[in-house]
């Protein structure tokens, strides 16, 4: 017999530790997470792909409060997967009917796939956002719709070519620029780094110019490729602004791709417009502050560079916050400041920098529920539980991120973070998170009117096809479908549906409209003059000459 | 002894491939009801699942008489995966099947949306080509006349339109301004916004700017909205209708309005600081002028 058994391990013995090896898996997972649980609880699972410890540690204590005040006979698995796998995780989970009840959404993976699979896996949610949080009785939000009680009305949960809201959102997110306290202090002797940008580049190379212990100089910002990018929006990208005084050619407030191009086509725009050479002239400025070889360098080691205290300031958003604020943790303290900017009085920059940029501050962390899941009604409660006003607040001042919903207090070290830190010395405010976006200048009145033109004509015709048609031709009832279609039918005052819309228009026949442009000078394009009069009440009559321009052929 | 070990391993893995492959195969569609297997075809469709949409699809023709109902939805689905399933359309397919709809039910809905989709395959045509457009319009004309107020033929109307304002001709455009006028005092509740926004299109071509201005106005007071919808917002349609009132009409009254709301209700809009910017610069000019100076920019 045990010759017998020899000579089988002998034959099989990979399969046999293969076998082995799966069992024991198996059996570690199954007793680990039924550790703690008593036999018939309701066990939700939550897949998510944030590691940071403060992430795990907040969902556990909410699950736990879920538990003492709400349903006592919930428990909560978190399922932590790295960044990097997530995507296929998430991917195998869904295709395999085996996904968590909850699932973080929304990144990882390209945004079409995403939108396949919330058609595919996910329950709609736009049924219960009308409604309000139930765990928001006794509050100010006690009647109140979910989707309002969003600081962004819910706007990152929406999925556009779905028209329903597929997730709950739970956090805020935004960028600054954080700094050493102490060794700011040290080498500067400022307990707070000057905002204005000239300023801030003196604070610079008095850093630069000093050195540590292993006789290097400090380095004034620590950079990677990562971070390159998330300055650039909130500091040389708002500096093109301008160009819209050139080249808003269809008035909506900024320049598209297809309005640059005809800019420079038409010599409206080239790159020695002060706004574009103030954008190249500040990242020329400030990059010599980073460390060397810094575009060849990952998130991870900029932070290195930061928590060894070899560099002052380091740009990054909220979800950095309070990692940061650990690893300093009894070393040196961490503070939070908006990014340098030039003042209007500026000799260079004055012009191009009328007011101080503010950024649109993102919803995320967002959480959609699985349809294979056993217990949905009980995963869209604990979701609202922790969007409820309270818990929100709780699980972002655990996490050390901002939270998402209105009337709550956000941690201390986020406080810069709040709008009103962004505002300039005159109260005014610029928008300028896109380049080249904002204003129309007061010389730039009317323009070329092919964009307008074709504008017009291209939206008048999607307008129709995307919504009233869809839902008369694909609606159980025809006509009923048809009208509710009509009210659903978003046609030019949606930015998002436009970009979708267009971007269709590549891989569907349906809304292509063939356009071709030829030149023609003297026809349809106006320039504005000076108004020649003024009548009693002010109104002033527009004199205008042809320039050239690009009109449509047929 | 080793042969028969072998026998049974290769025997178990056979069976256990055979196993995996049956569990591949898509689960077959046992329902007995079209109009279900109807709603996965739509469904599939959505999903660009074309391939399994043309399966349900022909499914459902398969197991319904010809004639009733259902079954012309089914080939409507059909021509519909033929005619816009990319890769692998089948323009000749999509075109027989549209035309049977036509020819077993011409008074069905379908046919008329059937007609539609057929004026279309010919105006929306690749990148590089042109339209036959005498054709297409005579398309849409019968269309229009032969299912008239019928939605088809209301969205017939927008294309038709939309290509005599494309041409940019004088006498075109004026034909579209009396068409589309027209459509708009017939009382059409559908589309009524689109056909407003055209009839601003025209107005511009034709240099006819104040009219222009009062035809965004009404195209912004008849958009169509889904209260649902967290995009909506406005402060597009505000900023649109003031720089035209200020720029192209010179009604600086009409757009400190505009500009007021726009700052009012929008207070984190992008468009804000421009639109004080925009207060203060028409604030300048007005001064300007009355103190009798030359203003530049």
């Amino acid at each position: 017999m045990i010759r017998l058994i020899f000579g089988f391990l002998r034959s099989y013995f990979a399969i046999v530790v293969v076998g082995a090896t799966f069992i024991w898996s198996a059996v570690a997972i199954v007793s680990h997470r039924s550790a703690g649980v008593p036999p018939g609880a309701i066990i939700i699972r939550l897949g998510h792909w944030q590691l940071e410890a403060s992430v795990r540690e907040a969902v556990d204590k909410m699950a736990k409060e879920y538990r003492e005040k709400i349903n006592p006979n919930v428990y909560l698995i978190q399922d932590a997967i790295p960044e990097g796998t997530y995507g296929q995780w998430v991917s195998t989970q869904l295709m395999g009917g085996t996904a968590p009840d909850i699932l973080q959404v929304g990144a990882m993976l390209p945004g079409n796939i995403w939108l396949s699979y919330y058609q595919r896996f996910f329950l709609p949610l736009g049924r219960y956002v009308e409604r309000p949080n139930p765990h928001n009785a006794g509050t100010d939000f006690a009647s109140v719709p979910l989707r309002k009680t969003y600081k962004d009305g819910m706007k990152t949960a929406y999925v556009d070519e779905m028209q329903e809201y597929m997730s709950i959102p739970l956090a805020q997110f935004g960028s600054r620029m954080f700094y050493n306290r102490d060794l700011l202090k040290k080498l500067t002797g400022l307990d707070a780094p000057p905002d204005e940008w000239r300023a801030f580049l003196k604070v610079c190379e008095t850093i630069r110019s000093q050195t540590g212990e292993d006789g290097r100089n400090y380095i004034p910002i620590a950079c990677s490729q990562y971070h390159f990018g998330m300055m650039g929006g909130l500091m040389w990208e708002p500096l093109t602004y301008r160009a819209t005084e050139k080249a808003d050619f269809n008035r909506d407030g900024s320049v598209g791709n297809d309005e640059q191009f005809v800019a420079f086509q038409t010599g409206r725009l080239d790159f020695d417009f002060l706004p574009y050479r103030a954008r190249f002239k500040m990242i020329e400025e400030l990059t010599p502050n980073f460390q060397s070889g810094y575009t060849g360098l990952t998130r991870d080691e900029a932070v290195f560079l930061f928590a060894q205290q070899k560099a002052v300031f380091m740009a990054t958003g909220t979800w950095d916050a309070r990692s940061l604020q650990e690893q300093a943790s009894g070393e040196f303290e961490v503070g939070v400041m908006q990014y340098p900017f030039p003042t209007p009085d500026d000799s260079f920059y004055g012009p191009v920098a009328p007011a101080r940029p503010r950024e649109q501050v993102g919803t995320g962390f967002q959480f959609g529920i699985a349809r294979s899941s056993q217990h949905p009604e009980v995963a869209l409660d604990f979701l609202l539980f922790l969007a409820s006003r309270m818990g929100n607040q709780e699980l972002n001042q655990i996490i050390g991120w901002i939270p998402a919903i209105q009337g709550t207090e956000t941690d201390p070290l986020l406080r810069a973070f709040r709008t009103e830190h962004h505002r300039n010395l005159s109260g005014d405010e610029l928008h300028a998170r896109r380049r080249n976006r904002c204003a129309l200048e007061p010389v730039a009145g009317a323009v070329p009117s092919w964009t307008n033109q074709l504008s017009g004509i291209c939206e008048g015709i999607q307008t129709v096809l995307f919504g009233t048609r869809a839902a008369g031709l694909y609606g159980t009832e025809p006509r009923l479908a048809s009208r509710d279609a009509t009210q659903r039918n978003l046609p030019r005052w949606h930015p998002r549906t436009r970009a979708v819309q267009r971007r269709r228009r590549g891989h569907d026949r349906v809304g292509a409209l063939p356009c071709t442009y030829r030149e023609s000078p003297g026809l349809g394009g106006v320039e504005p003059q000076p108004p020649a009069q003024v009548d009693g009440q002010g109104h002033r009559e527009r004199r205008c000459r042809p320039v050239r321009v690009f009109t449509r052929s047929p | 002894m080793r042969y028969l070990a072998a026998t049974r391993i290769a025997l178990f893995v056979g069976l256990l491939c055979a196993a995996v492959l049956t569990g591949c195969g898509r689960r077959a569609n046992t329902t007995e009801n079209p109009g279900a297997t109807l709603a996965d075809g739509w469904q599939n469709f959505r999903l660009a699942e074309y391939d399994l949409a043309k399966q349900d699809f022909s499914a459902a023709l398969a197991s319904t008489e010809k004639g009733p109902d259902e079954y012309l939805r089914a080939e409507f689905g059909l021509a519909n995966v033929w005619n816009l399933r990319r890769p692998g359309e089948d323009p000749a397919r999509a075109k027989k099947l549209y035309e049977q709809i036509i020819k077993e039910a011409p008074d069905h809905d379908l046919a008329a949306w059937s007609a539609l989709a057929l004026v279309r395959m010919q105006h929306v045509v690749p990148v590089g080509h042109d339209p036959d457009y005498p054709a297409v319009q005579a398309g849409y004309a019968a269309l229009i006349k032969r299912y008239p107020n019928h939605l088809a033929a209301k969205e017939a109307t927008i294309y038709q339109n939309a290509i005599l304002i494309a041409t940019l001709e004088t006498n075109q455009l004026w034909q579209a301004v009396s068409n589309l006028t027209a459509y708009i005092e017939n009382g059409a509740t559908e589309f009524r916004a689109p056909a407003w926004s055209l009839l601003a299109v025209c107005y511009q071509s034709l240099g006819m700017q104040r009219e222009r201005l009062n035809a965004e106005i009404k195209s912004f007071e008849n958009v169509e909205i889904d209260p649902a919808n967290p995009f909506n917002e406005y402060a597009w349609a505000y900023w649109n209708i003031a720089t035209i009132a200020e720029f192209e009409v010179g009604d600086f009254d009409l757009a400190r309005q505009y500009y007021k709301q726009l700052i009012k209700e929008y207070p984190a809009d992008i468009r804000v600081f421009p639109s004080k910017e925009a207060l203060a610069r028409m604030d300048r000019v007005e001064d300007e002028l009355r103190a009798g100076k030359q203003v530049t920019r």
